[in-house]
């Protein structure tokens, strides 16, 4: 028994490091959506594969070092689900490569008009449009035709800013202008370049164009470092450090108290000298025949033969006192009985020679009676 | 290796510093000096196998009495010891769990005294002794566990000596200490003496009375240096619990027959009776002949504390052997078991029929007072089916009881508590009609 509960411990402490060590490891960029390496429906591998198997150079980096190093004659794609820090958007608008943003989600609106000096701005809404035409002159746009529609429409700012499949109020999917660093793409919307939709539309097409612009292609995933943690008033748990707000001395003081819980139950765990263990001896329930036998009769119903038993100790045991021979004939039981327990010689008979009993209820009252008239024979002399 | 609690309080005074200069280093630091402390600590300790320790343990003890078993620890070194002990005994003997710290200067010695209440019958053994020897700091400790031999015999607890007085006076009266000087059954020639007034006539010896020219009388005593041959049952039948209602206290049949044998001892010795004890299943477990050295309830009680029964069938056959061995002459067999059916058509019969003829037997049966719990009013089916398959039980053993009777064998039923005194007085009984 204490051995199971030993592996049982055991087990479950290997389970709850299991789930701790799942929790503290960072998700793998193959599981994160709008991840070039992701395989799933919501990835975009489908994209990265077609494009490598056409030359392209394909690598995927989550932190913004990593993304700044793309140089000239490179394609940054910056995959936009979140608002990004100022210090992140400014190192990006400095980078030298081509920036294509894919305007992902739909808070990061303050990112796009950043990252394009200001020359392009977003909104929630697009149109009604389900298969939008690019009514453009770009030709990557006008090469696609038509494009999955997105929930975010694109502004021009300004005139420099070339926009295509344009829907109502002047609202574009597809933005594409030029800083005085570098070019850059702005296409709403990550439904289109999914494993599961790329294939739909005019969407593949855009894609290979816009992506294979260069011979090289960064494929920037924004992870914890570029992120704005703006949003504090939301969610003050994430992103807060909670030694930041107690002592400095608070770390090493943990540490020390840790160190001395551990050597507390070092001190309380050792066992002083093993166990003993006791020598039992062999013990049988004494009634165990007489249950047993109760048991078989009340499972097989034997009400008369358990009636017959009652009534034959009740006589042997009252024969005694009364000074009844061994022998005795019932007529001589039932005589002495009725004298002795002041009871109608009927009743006594019904008592003692009677039929037996036809249910349990019977039972029960025939041997309730029983003990009733033996109390009486022996507390009468 | 073992550590005290002043080692983690040692590691939070840790603290302290940490505040001062809140840094890792400071941390692993402190870490670093109090384990350095405690591997000087433990270097210092006076090594737990070079104490020498020494058991005194008396040699028994009667059940639900209290004894000491005490150690004394004796330092050799040239260092001072501080030791903590245990003395481990099994949970049964209840061992005090009180283990001050013993500051052992060099070459003294200490004793340590440990009391025992035994709840359980049997031998005892000593567990190890484990030491713990801290070092001068008290921050850790050298722990080993050291084999200091020691075995308690505890003895059958004999409630029913309470019983003994009254049987003893009883004894008393038959065996002419009181003045009952009456001839007959189951007395025999004590002495002559002068004739007083007041004395039988019928006892005037008038051949001694011619050759003395005074009257003279015999005396008469009853019956002495008989045999008595107690066969005590530990088969699967002794190994039943009972008891535990109405007062009764819970325990084995078997050791209701010890009761039996106890104060059989003690009865049989004071009244000159040479007292034999066998305990039988399929093997003999213990075989006293009568006429040994010392004390008889001593030696019964010496020998049966260490048996518990078994859980195997009387060998019948195997008990009519060694007892035609231990009965050169017409004894009093006293066989403690159960007037049971089963039990008597295994052999018990047979047995019973051919000692019958060459002794006198008397068979002691435990009654279970479960069996024999009368209806209340508020009775259930359960409760009568179970009074009913009580009442076959019972009504097999009183039919057996009298077939045993008429065959000459002596029956005694009673519950745990009065079978002991029951089957005395059967047996001053016999005696007093000269049937032994």
């Amino acid at each position: 028994m204490k051995r199971w509960l030993i592996a049982g411990g055991v087990v479950l402490v290997l389970f709850a490091a299991l789930v701790v060590v799942t929790a503290l490891l960072p998700d793998s960029p193959d599981r994160m959506a709008g991840s070039i390496t992701n395989p799933r429906p919501d990835g975009v591998r489908a994209l990265g594969q077609v494009l490598a198997a056409d030359g392209v150079q394909v690598t995927q980096v989550t932190s913004l070092d990593e993304a700044i190093r793309a140089g000239s004659g490179a394609t940054l794609a910056v995959y936009l689900g979140d608002e990004l820090s100022d210090a992140a958007l400014a190192r990006l608008s400095d980078v030298p490569a081509d920036l294509v943003v894919v305007h992902a989600g739909g808070s990061p609106l303050d990112s796009v008009l950043s990252l394009t000096d200001g020359l392009v701005s977003s909104d929630y809404w697009w149109a009604n449009d389900e298969h939008p035409r690019a009514g453009c002159t770009d030709p990557d746009a006008s090469a696609a035709g038509t494009l999955t529609p997105a929930t975010v429409g694109l502004y021009a700012e300004s005139d420099r800013v070339m926009t295509c499949f344009v829907g109502e109020e002047d609202t574009a999917l597809y933005a594409d202008a030029s800083t005085n660093r570098h070019r850059v793409t702005v296409i709403a919307g990550g439904a289109w370049l999914r494993n599961d939709t790329i294939t739909r539309e005019g969407n593949a097409a855009l894609a290979l164009r816009v992506f294979g612009r260069h011979p090289s292609l960064v494929w920037y995933l924004p992870g914890a470092d570029a992120l704005a943690t703006t949003n504090q008033s939301d969610d003050p748990g994430t992103g807060i450090d909670a030694f930041s707000l107690l002592p400095p001395w608070s770390r090493p003081v943990l540490a020390v108290l840790l160190v001395a819980g551990a050597a507390a139950a070092l001190w309380r765990g050792r066992r002083f000298g093993a166990l003993v263990k006791e020598n039992l001896p062999v013990e049988v329930p004494a009634s165990e025949v007489s249950s047993g036998l109760a048991r078989l009769y009340r499972q097989g119903g034997s009400r008369g033969h358990a009636a017959a038993g009652l009534r034959a100790a009740t006589v042997h045991r009252v024969a005694g006192r009364l000074g009844l021979p061994a022998n005795a004939s019932p007529e001589l039981v039932v005589q002495r009985l009725a004298e002795a327990g002041d009871e109608p010689p009927e009743r006594v008979r019904a008592l003692c020679y009677g039929p037996p009993p036809s249910s349990d209820t019977d039972l029960v009252e025939l041997a309730t009676a029983l003990t009733d008239l033996e109390r009486k024979v022996s507390s009468s002399d | 290796m073992a550590i005290s609690g002043r080692l983690p309080l040692l590691l939070v005074i840790g603290v302290v510093p940490v505040i001062a200069w809140p840094a890792p280093l400071t941390v692993l630091g402190w870490v670093l000096l109090v384990i350095a402390a405690g591997a000087l600590d433990l270097l210092l300790a006076v090594r737990p196998d070079r104490l020498r320790i020494v058991r005194e343990l008396p040699g028994s003890v009667r059940l639900t009495e209290s004894v000491t078993s005490r150690l004394t620890v004796t330092n050799p070194e040239r260092r001072t010891a501080r030791l903590q002990l245990r003395d481990a005994w099994p949970p049964s003997a209840q061992p005090a769990a009180d283990r001050p710290q013993v500051v052992l200067p060099a070459g003294e010695a200490r004793r340590q005294a440990t009391r025992l209440t035994p709840t359980r019958r049997g031998d005892l053994a000593a567990a190890a002794v484990t030491v713990r020897s801290f070092g001068p700091l008290g921050l850790v400790a050298r722990q080993k566990s050291l084999a200091v031999p020691g075995v308690l015999r505890v003895l059958p607890e004999f409630r029913s000596r309470a019983h003994l007085p009254y049987r003893l006076a009883r004894l008393r009266e038959l065996d002419g200490q009181a003045a009952v000087h009456v001839r007959g059954q189951g007395t025999e020639f004590d002495s002559l003496r002068e004739y007083a007034i007041g004395d039988d006539v019928r006892s005037i010896d008038w051949r001694a009375s011619a050759r003395a020219t005074r009257t003279m009388v015999r005396t008469w005593r009853p019956e002495r240096d008989r045999h008595i041959l107690v066969v005590l049952d530990s088969s699967r039948w002794a190994a039943g619990r009972i008891g535990g209602t109405n007062g009764i206290p819970d325990q084995l049949r078997f050791d209701t027959g010890i009761e039996v044998c106890l104060l059989m001892a003690a009865l049989g010795a004071a009244s000159g009776d040479r007292m034999s004890l066998l305990v039988a299943d399929q093997r003999v477990r213990l075989r006293l002949p009568g006429g040994g050295k010392g004390s008889v309830l001593a030696r019964f009680a010496n020998g049966l504390s260490p048996i518990e029964p078994s859980l195997t069938e009387t060998d019948w056959s195997l008990v009519a052997g060694e007892v035609d061995q231990l009965c050169r002459q017409r004894s009093l067999v006293i066989l403690v078991t159960g007037l049971d059916p089963a039990l008597y058509a295994d052999g018990l019969g047979t047995v019973l029929a051919r000692l019958g003829h060459d002794h006198q037997v008397l068979v002691a049966h435990v009654t279970d007072p479960a069996e024999t719990t009368r209806l209340t009013d508020a009775a259930t089916a359960t409760d009568v089916y179970d009074a009913a398959a009580g009442a076959r039980l019972w009504l097999a053993t009183q039919a057996l009881a009298g077939r045993v009777s008429r065959m000459g064998v002596e029956v005694v039923q009673r519950d745990p508590d009065h079978l002991a005194p029951a089957v005395c007085d059967a047996y001053l009984a016999l005696k007093a009609a000269g049937r032994l």
